[in-house]
């Protein structure tokens, strides 16, 4: 990793720390500012799309179908920015999805090294739970603005510090002629 | 490629080479064990992580596609299973975002093949092995990149096998029917080339997907050394690839072989592009015979050819019969050992690559720290380098 990249995984680890800090503390404000996140990330998944058509895409054979769902994406993401209110139960739908994905992810992970005869698989196995318990919590609390919240902050106050942490990492490889 | 040739057909390669059988043995090991060093292994027997030669498909599953995991991801696959051809082609037109990851295209014959084969010049039968490994997989893994890459990777359904036509053959050249390849994604179920269908990894139009990695879209079609087909590359501005796997196969086998003379004698060095067909010539329809089998796995063929050369038997592959010599051993002691000789091998390999690729002007597979100008400064388990490479330990 170059200086500038540690620098900006860095900046952008405390920024999730404290976007997570703040949507925790000033929930109502914290709803509508993940739901503004969401809509955005959508939007800006399209104009990636469309860069990366122009960048990359277009030298590949069948390339042009990356254009063509990156159009529609745009169209859906700014009908849903036109929406004030949006139900907050597409949000908690989204972060069930989200760790129940992690939780098969985790128990694939913890079976194969099972299988290999490794000993470390439980604490993997034991992620898979903790992911499946969350998901569980955000489906009986579904309706629950301080849940949705809550989680929504703890992933990203976690990505945060994982982004901050990888920043400091030794990642240069050594050629020793 | 697969267990069949990476531990067999090495073994055969390397007893016609003249090694003895035990030599023959670990080498074919050491080459077959590239496709088994994981960092979940390395976790398991407290071996050095950058020593990682392949991943899981867990490990993959839960990679991260950042820019350390992208990093870590390149490093590993186009150290050791797609070496690379070109990392300063050209092509007219295209962008830069497009070129660094166009350069990672593997295929045989580079310069970085002839580098691969001199790192093993140490003789030890863990680099050998290690650099059969690369070079077989130059043959088998041509025209895809070591690098999650939709533009590179990425195939669509015109997607053909070639069969011999009926009976036929004009002039001493085979005519082929060609059949659509069926793909599947269903890991559970096995291939079935009587009916062409294949599984292959699910479309994901992500360019970093670990989908599109290496010719997870082709699935394991390279790998098998039977099969004809033709398709339409990623890359390849609609012009059709026609891959001759037995064909490409007995070049693999003819290039270790003269690699493995090369090596073993220590008179000259290994040169690209050069082919022990003489050696291989008593034995040339017999290995043509196994390599154009039509079966998922020729270990059962190549094994009893091996047996025939060295009269010895030639044991199942064991992923863990040198665990308990790393694990027992002192910490002082540990890179004496089969596996850790091994280790020192593939980090050699990774940082020699890493190094040519970052030189590049690509940081696709990282930062590269020069020993040489720069002193020691980088990731701790490349000091374990210093030695392999008889280099005294400088600044941290």
């Amino acid at each position: 990793m170059s200086k500038f990249q540690r620098i900006n995984q860095v900046i952008l680890g405390a920024a999730m720390i404290l976007a997570g800090l703040i949507f925790f503390l000033f929930q109502d404000f914290g709803y509508l500012v993940i739901v503004a996140i969401l809509a955005l990330s959508l939007l800006l998944t399209a104009v990636q799309g469309i860069i990366y058509y122009i960048n990359m895409a277009r030298f590949m054979v069948g390339g042009r179908t990356i254009l063509y769902k990156s159009i529609i994406i745009l169209d859906l993401s700014l009908v849903i920015l036109a929406l004030t209110n949006v139900p907050r139960v597409y949000v908690m739908i989204y972060m069930i999805v989200a760790y129940w994905i992690a939780a098969v992810l985790n128990v694939y992970r913890a079976m194969e090294r099972k299988k290999l005869g490794f000993d470390h698989w439980r604490l993997k196995m034991a992620s898979a739970v903790f992911n499946v318990l969350i998901a569980i919590i955000c489906t009986i609390f579904i309706n629950s603005l301080y849940v949705c919240v809550v989680v929504y902050s703890f992933g990203l106050i976690m990505s945060g510090i994982g982004r901050i942490l990888s920043g400091f990492r030794k990642t240069a490889i050594v050629y020793v002629q | 490629m697969q267990e069949d040739f990476h531990y067999y057909a090495t073994y055969c390669a390397a007893f016609l080479a003249g090694y003895s059988h035990e030599v023959s043995l670990a080498i074919a090991y050491s080459d077959q064990f590239t496709d088994c060093c994981t960092r979940t292994f390395l976790e398991a027997v407290h071996g050095p992580a950058s020593a990682a030669t392949t991943q899981l498909s867990s490990e993959l599953a839960e990679a991260k596609t950042d820019i350390l995991g992208m990093q870590d991801i390149t490093r590993i696959w186009a150290s050791f299973h797609f070496l690379p051809y070109d990392l300063y082609a050209n092509l007219k037109g295209r962008t830069k975002a497009y070129m660094r990851k166009y350069r990672l295209i593997c295929a045989p014959n580079s310069d970085l093949a002839e580098e691969t084969v001199r790192l093993a010049e140490n003789g030890n039968p863990q680099a050998v092995g290690v650099a059969m490994h690369v070079i077989a997989d130059t043959w088998a893994h041509r025209y895809f990149a070591g690098t999650p890459s939709l533009v590179i990777n990425n195939t669509d359904h015109h997607f053909y096998e070639l069969l011999p036509a009926d009976g036929a053959s004009s002039g001493g050249d085979l005519k082929y029917r060609e059949q659509q390849i069926i793909f599947r994604h269903s890991t559970s179920k096995p291939d079935d080339p009587e009916k062409c269908v294949y599984t292959q990894s699910i479309s994901r139009s992500t360019e970093n997907s670990i989908m599109n990695l290496g010719h997870g879209r082709a699935g394991h079609l390279p790998d098998y050394s039977f099969v004809r087909y033709k398709y339409l590359p990623a890359w390849g501005d609609y012009e059709e690839i026609v891959k001759d796997n037995p064909s490409d196969y007995y070049h693999a086998f003819t290039q270790m072989l003269y690699a493995l003379k090369t090596l073993r004698s220590g008179a000259s060095h290994f040169e690209k592009d050069r082919y022990d067909t003489e050696t291989a010539a008593p034995w040339e329809s017999r290995i043509r015979s196994i390599l154009e089998k039509r079966q998922l796995s020729a270990s059962k063929d190549w094994k009893s050819f091996g047996e025939e050369l060295s009269g010895c038997e030639i044991e199942a592959f064991d992923r863990n019969k040198y665990q308990a010599e790393y694990m027992n051993a002192p910490e002082e002691q540990k890179a004496d050992t089969f596996l850790g000789k091994y280790f020192l091998a593939a980090m050699a390999q990774k940082s020699m690559v890493t190094n040519r690729i970052y030189k590049s002007g690509s940081m696709l597979a990282g930062y590269s720290v020069e020993y040489q100008d720069s002193g020691f400064r980088g990731i701790r388990d490349y000091s374990m380098l210093l030695n392999y490479f008889g280099k005294e330990r400088g600044d941290e």
